[in-house]
């Protein structure tokens, strides 16, 4: 009896439990929850480093429970699964403590944070899963744990997206299944295994396998948003920020992806689909994918909308790499899978809380923010350099080895694919970075400190926490922090004041919000204060940890330690 | 010993964070009570700027008396990272480190004498660390990740430095730039990647040289470097960034564009190029493109009116050389005995010598829009004329060694293009001449009401550029260096390169003398707006229509801005007394880079005014008929259509299975 082999159920079980605990705590049992959810995410974090180790000893790791004749449920930990898991379990965190502060203020708490959890739980599972049946009993309850969180504010919009996700997401579960059980029929039960299993096959299956492998890439599609099937996800765009950052940017794209990748390389095995044929095809049309999204984006006015086009296009990279036969272009993929997901996820938090402050939600309101906030911008650069591809930030390393694993795989047309969508996200992020920094400001913000539920009819109080920017303003204004943003601002505005030097520099100066329908007049105690932060650290702080991290991965990317170490360990195993 | 060469290379980055965590209070207090700026470098100087203009000495120390070949090998960082300071990495850390320092130091002078306000000093004192970091640290790169990342610091905050007058046009210039630099960078990334491939996964430059020169798909890739670190370079017809961004930024911000940053195209050139392979079309292209470049782009400057923009059109002249000498390069076969290494070494001079020149030329323009005292400003005009002279490698000057040098290397390109090119390069020295003595006249013959006289700090750096220039002879003919003969410092030699520049000194006196209105008004005929060729662009892509003249920046930003050096559109004709361009008729002698002048004035900037886009042909992109046809299409797809898509799968699914 290996205590180990239970450690992937307990990886489930640290979201799974809280999030149950979650569902019965009372709406104003902040401290309980929170307690809960930080409970969780630290245990989480715990238990994936004694998995990282275990693995890279070596060990198999393999829970089973049989289901029925012919079905088991079976769990296990192998080095691909530990990436993916690895990335939910850490951003998880980041995102809980994001969420915290944005939602903490707003209705069905409770709900949100227990479907929260249990998405990550579901995440884990399918990161976790040992054979396509318990991956699909996964990834179809992600489906549906998330749905929830879709149309969490419950206005019509959100209720239209997120029937239109329940369609797409349903209706490639549905596929999904069909491939599954064809497959289960051809050869019976069939674990996760590196090379793939099915190369034994005779010829004479050939054709049914192809027919298969298409209706499970396009089942797992459906999530990665490969073009035609990604209409779901801009649409989902109305969701709060956390959901958006950690799941549309990371867990349900990423799990599509994820599934495409096992489907490559575990189910069919990478030389045995490139016998087949199916590659070429595959990486058609996630080259379309990538042009097409950053096309998208380009036009897009919705900062959140053109996130959503840029993550259409960048998840296809991952699905590019698995559809490109090589090595190199497998490490690119796979590594691709954590820099995205970090990558998106600083962008997200940073619109969040452009949205969350200032009531900024178009790109093209962003003028001058840079000087407003410039850290959460600082953030945004890095996030959106990365996405581009510019050196160091860790996007690069990515379309590095997916262009030298193109020429490898002797498809020179995937070099230009990557640089024309190069081209084309610095079309879509430069304007942005170009306003944040370089252009002047000349209206007030549309709003400080909006309510973060538009659509619902909560206010508060002009003098609650909430409008001061949470619990922080009066803490920190105590203790100015020693970094003070580049540019002290002044933008010309009525309710404008200026930092008092005694305390030693706060610049970041709150205006007065005419346009939120809280504060009476142009003079309310948010205006006259002056928050040292630019916005409560437990916004800030993940969107700069996500941002280091993804600069960090850039640089040290030789380095043992570095996301691409442990992609390149993957794909020992897989050739 | 390796630590100090990179702590010696980072220090610019160093004070740039010490720059961006200091909360500077003088910032705030000269934007509160309007202040002047005049005694803020007082007692209470901020760290960060007292440290700044000597940013680059630890570099510089360190290309002088740091042991040769020093090697630091660092795999944890980016994808495995060699430094080494080799023979040209210490050349060109040497050059670029004096010419940061000067620019620098001048800026140190320049910037409180142009009225800048602290705020904005400070900003540009942000992006010129950043620059300058960049720029130093991919000096000893020995491998092709960690060069490129510099390289993008380097070129991105470049873009800071264009724009650092948020006016119309510079911000037209900026766009221009960033949208060339990224442009580059791709290319760039897409040619290092398959080196990366062909060296079977090595990053090493050594590697993947050796890997491209045995490589079967090395013209492929050779067409990607040239072009992406060609636009660095200012290599026709890539160049259109230059006339628009050198004018734009700050002088201080030009000279070292100009002076530096663009050779660290060249730097990837004499890295990872198959020298001596036959490459027989990109190396031909190279010389062509070259010899266009060198006598276009001075044709093309000759009808400027801003000194800059001229300055920069000779960069382009003079880069145009650089691209010839790598074609020949490229061209010759070191299998059939050709000697390579001397062309390399002559690559390596004429860095040097066109990096002191044109660095002291830019700076001397911002120090004749200062009040000079009568003398000073003699003195400053001569230098300048003697900086024009070298650049035409008139004797006794570092031009003269260079030019010798590269004539030396002629033999390189076979019999049927050496007499060619023999006749061509010294008469190459003419237009250059005359390019530089319409420089002298642009120039101001007094200060700019309001400017007060140029510091010592402005002074001593360009003197020191300028000493530089006359020096570098020196140097090479010390010990271990070259015979006199080779450097063309004979009798003979110094009187054959005399000739071209006084041959140019004689038509120019002639055209002044006998003609002066005719040569005017040819020259308004021929007129090219900076960025030529960026505006032929224009004329194919349909932009919306655009104020054709965006309003001169004026001084949104300061009151003592220098509007001239700063207007980037060519003076409206009606300012200068000529007839109106439209009314003058094309003559047949047109030079090839001017044919849209007409139509010009009416396009001119399309890059301007769109807000939000950085660059206006990638909106117009998708208005194709054919691209927009196929993407709304798809496009329609992303309603619930998808959902019926699923459907109708999934029945066939359901059929096949029963």
């Amino acid at each position: 009896m290996n205590w180990y082999k239970w450690l992937p159920v307990l990886m489930i079980a640290s979201s799974a439990g809280p999030a149950i605990a979650i569902f019965f705590l009372a709406e104003e049992s902040h401290g309980w929850r929170t307690l809960w959810n930080m409970l969780g995410a630290v245990l989480k974090i715990v238990l994936m480093g004694v998995l990282f180790y275990e693995v890279h000893l070596g060990r198999e790791i393999a829970f089973h429970v049989p289901l029925m004749p012919g079905l088991t449920f079976k769990l296990h930990a192998d080095s691909l699964s530990l990436l993916f898991a690895g990335l939910s379990t850490v951003l998880w965190f980041l995102t809980t403590i994001y969420a915290i502060g944005y939602l903490e203020h707003s209705p069905h708490r409770s709900r949100f944070f227990g479907f929260f959890s249990l998405c990550v739980s579901t995440t884990i599972g399918i990161a976790m899963a040992g054979n396509l049946i318990t991956l699909l009993i996964f990834y179809e309850f992600l489906s549906l744990t998330t749905w929830p969180l879709v149309v969490h504010r419950g206005n019509p919009t959100s209720i239209a997206a997120g029937n239109r996700y329940l369609v797409y997401t349903l209706g490639g579960g549905a596929l999904l299944l069909l491939g599954v059980v064809w497959l289960q029929t051809l050869v019976g039960e069939i674990d996760f295994v590196a090379r793939g299993g099915l190369s034994a096959l005779e010829a004479g299956t050939h054709n049914d396998l192809r027919l298969i492998f298409t209706m499970l890439v396009l089942g797992f599609g459906v999530k990665a948003a490969l073009v035609p099937l990604h209409g779901w996800l801009p649409g989902a765009m109305v969701a709060p920020a956390p959901v958006s950052a950690l799941l549309h940017a990371v867990a349900v794209v990423k799990a599509g992806a994820f599934g495409i990748v096992r489907v490559v390389y575990d189910i069919f095995g990478i030389e045995f689909c490139e016998r087949l044929g199916v590659l070429e095809p595959l990486a058609g049309l996630a080259a379309l994918t990538i042009l097409f999204g950053s096309w998208r984006a380009l036009t897009q006015d919705d900062l959140k909308r053109r996130l959503a086009y840029s993550t259409v296009s960048q998840v296809s990279y991952i699905v590019l790499g698995a559809a490109v036969f090589g090595p190199k272009a497998t490490i690119g993929g796979i590594v691709h899978l954590v820099h995205q997901g970090l990558m998106k996820i600083t962008l997200f938090f940073c619109a969040g809380n452009f949205a969350e402050e200032l009531g900024l939600h178009r790109v093209s309101e962003l003028d001058g923010v840079g000087r407003r906030m410039p850290w959460t911008m600082a953030a945004f650069t890095v996030g959106a350099l990365g996405m581009i591809g510019v050196p160091p930030v860790a996007g690069f390393v990515s379309k590095w080895y997916l262009g030298w694993g193109a020429l490898e795989a002797g498809m020179p047309w995937v070099i230009a694919v990557l640089a024309l969508s190069s081209l084309l996200n610095a079309g879509y992020f430069l304007p942005i970075l170009y306003a944040g920094w370089f252009a002047e400001r000349t209206s007030p913000w549309p709003a400080t400190h909006g309510a973060p539920f538009p659509g619902t009819s909560i206010h508060f109080p002009p003098d609650s926490p909430a409008n001061m920017g949470g619990p922080s303003a009066t803490e920190t204004c105590a203790n100015p922090p020693a970094k003070l943003p580049r540019e002290p601002l002044m933008p010309p505005t009525r309710g404008k004041h200026r930092a008092s030097h005694e305390a030693g520099a706060p610049t970041a100066i709150v205006f007065g919000s005419e346009g939120s329908p809280s504060v009476p007049g142009g003079l309310s105690p948010a205006s006259t204060s002056t928050a040292a932060w630019e916005i409560s650290p437990l916004l800030l702080a993940p969107p700069l940890v996500t941002a280091g991290l993804s600069l960090l991965a850039g640089i040290f990317a030789g380095s043992s330690f570095s996301p691409l170490y442990w992609a390149r360990f993957i794909m020992m195993g897989e050739y | 010993m390796g630590m100090l060469l990179v702590l010696a290379l980072f220090s610019p980055l160093a004070i740039l964070i010490r720059l961006l965590t200091s909360g500077d209070s003088t910032t705030e207090e000269g934007l509160e009570y309007g202040q002047g700026n005049r005694d803020r470098h007082g007692p209470n100087t901020p760290t960060w700027l007292a440290a700044a203009p000597w940013a680059p000495l630890p570099a510089l120390l360190a290309a002088l008396f740091l042991p040769e070949d020093l090697t630091l090998d660092l795999p944890w960082l980016f994808l495995g990272t060699l430094l080494r300071l080799d023979r040209t990495a210490r050349i060109f850390l040497a050059l670029t480190a004096t010419v940061w320092l000067a620019a620098g130091w001048y800026a140190r002078g320049y910037l409180p004498a142009t009225g800048e306000r602290p705020s904005e000093e400070r900003r540009f004192w942000g992006w010129f660390l950043a620059t300058m970091g960049g720029n130093l640290l991919l000096i000893p790169c020995q491998d092709m990740v960690s060069f490129t990342v510099f390289f993008t610091v380097m070129s991105l905050s470049a873009y800071g430095l264009v724009i650092h007058h948020p006016s119309a046009p510079n911000r037209a210039a900026g766009r221009a730039y960033l949208a060339l630099a990224i442009l580059g960078e791709v290319v760039a990334f897409a040619g290092l990647v398959w080196a990366c491939r062909l060296a079977q996964g090595e990053v090493t430059f050594a590697a993947a040289a050796t890997a491209l020169a045995a490589g079967p798909s090395r013209d492929a890739v050779l067409w990607l470097l040239i072009a992406g670190f060609g636009i660095k370079l200012g290599l026709v017809p890539l160049h259109v960034w230059l006339p628009l961004a050198h004018p734009a930024a700050p002088t201080p911000a030009s000279a070292v564009l100009s002076g530096v940053i663009i050779k660290t195209g060249l730097l990837l050139w004499l890295r990872l190029f198959p020298w001596g392979t036959g490459a027989l079309l990109p190396g031909s292209f190279l010389v062509l493109a070259g010899l266009t470049g060198t006598f276009g782009a001075a044709l093309a400057g000759l009808t400027q009116t801003n000194p800059k923009a001229l300055l920069a059109y000779s960069s382009v002249s003079q880069m145009g050389f650089v691209a010839l000498a790598a074609g020949l390069g490229l061209r010759a076969d070191a299998g059939s005995g050709a000697e390579i290494e001397p062309l390399l070494i002559c690559l390596g001079v004429f860095t040097v010598h066109h990096g002191l020149t044109k660095g002291a030329l830019f700076l001397g323009v911002g120090l004749t829009q200062t009040s000079l005292s009568p003398a000073c400003r003699r003195i400053v005009m001569g230098g300048l004329g003697l900086l024009g002279a070298s650049l035409a490698g008139c004797s006794l000057t570092s031009g003269q060694a260079a030019k010798a040098l590269l004539k030396g290397s002629l033999p390189l390109a076979g019999a049927a293009w050496q007499p060619t090119l023999e006749v061509l390069v010294p008469l190459s020295g003419v237009t250059t001449m005359l390019l530089l003595l319409r420089f002298l006249a642009l120039l101001p013959r007094e200060g700019k009401p309001g400017l007060p006289a140029a510091p010592l700090t402005m002074l001593v750096p360009w003197a020191g550029l300028l000493l530089g220039m006359f020096l570098l002879p020196v140097a090479l003919l010390g010990p271990g260096g070259f015979s006199p003969a080779t450097l063309g410092l004979t009798v003979g030699g110094l009187g054959k390169a005399a000739l071209p520049p006084l041959a140019a000194l004689a038509m120019a006196a002639v055209a002044r003398r006998v003609a002066p209105s005719i040569a005017e008004r040819l020259r308004a005929c021929l007129e090219v707006p900076p960025g030529d060729l960026l505006h032929l662009v224009g004329l194919f892509v349909a932009s919306p229509p655009v104020p054709a003249r965006p309003p001169t920046l004026a001084a949104a930003s300061s009151d003592v801005a220098l509007p001239f050096l700063n207007d980037l559109s060519p003076p409206s004709p009606a300012h200068k007394g000529v007839e109106p361009i439209a009314s003058c008729p094309l003559p047949t002698e047109t030079p090839q880079g001017s044919q849209p002048t007409l139509p010009l004035s009416e396009v001119s900037p399309p890059r301007c005014s769109i807000p939000g886009t950085l660059d206006p042909l990638l909106p117009s992109w998708g208005e194709r008929p054919v691209v927009e046809w196929v993407l709304a299409g798809i496009s329609r797809f992303e309603g619930f259509s998808t959902g019926l898509l699923l459907m109708v799968l999934l029945a066939a699914g359901l059929a096949f299975l029963l």
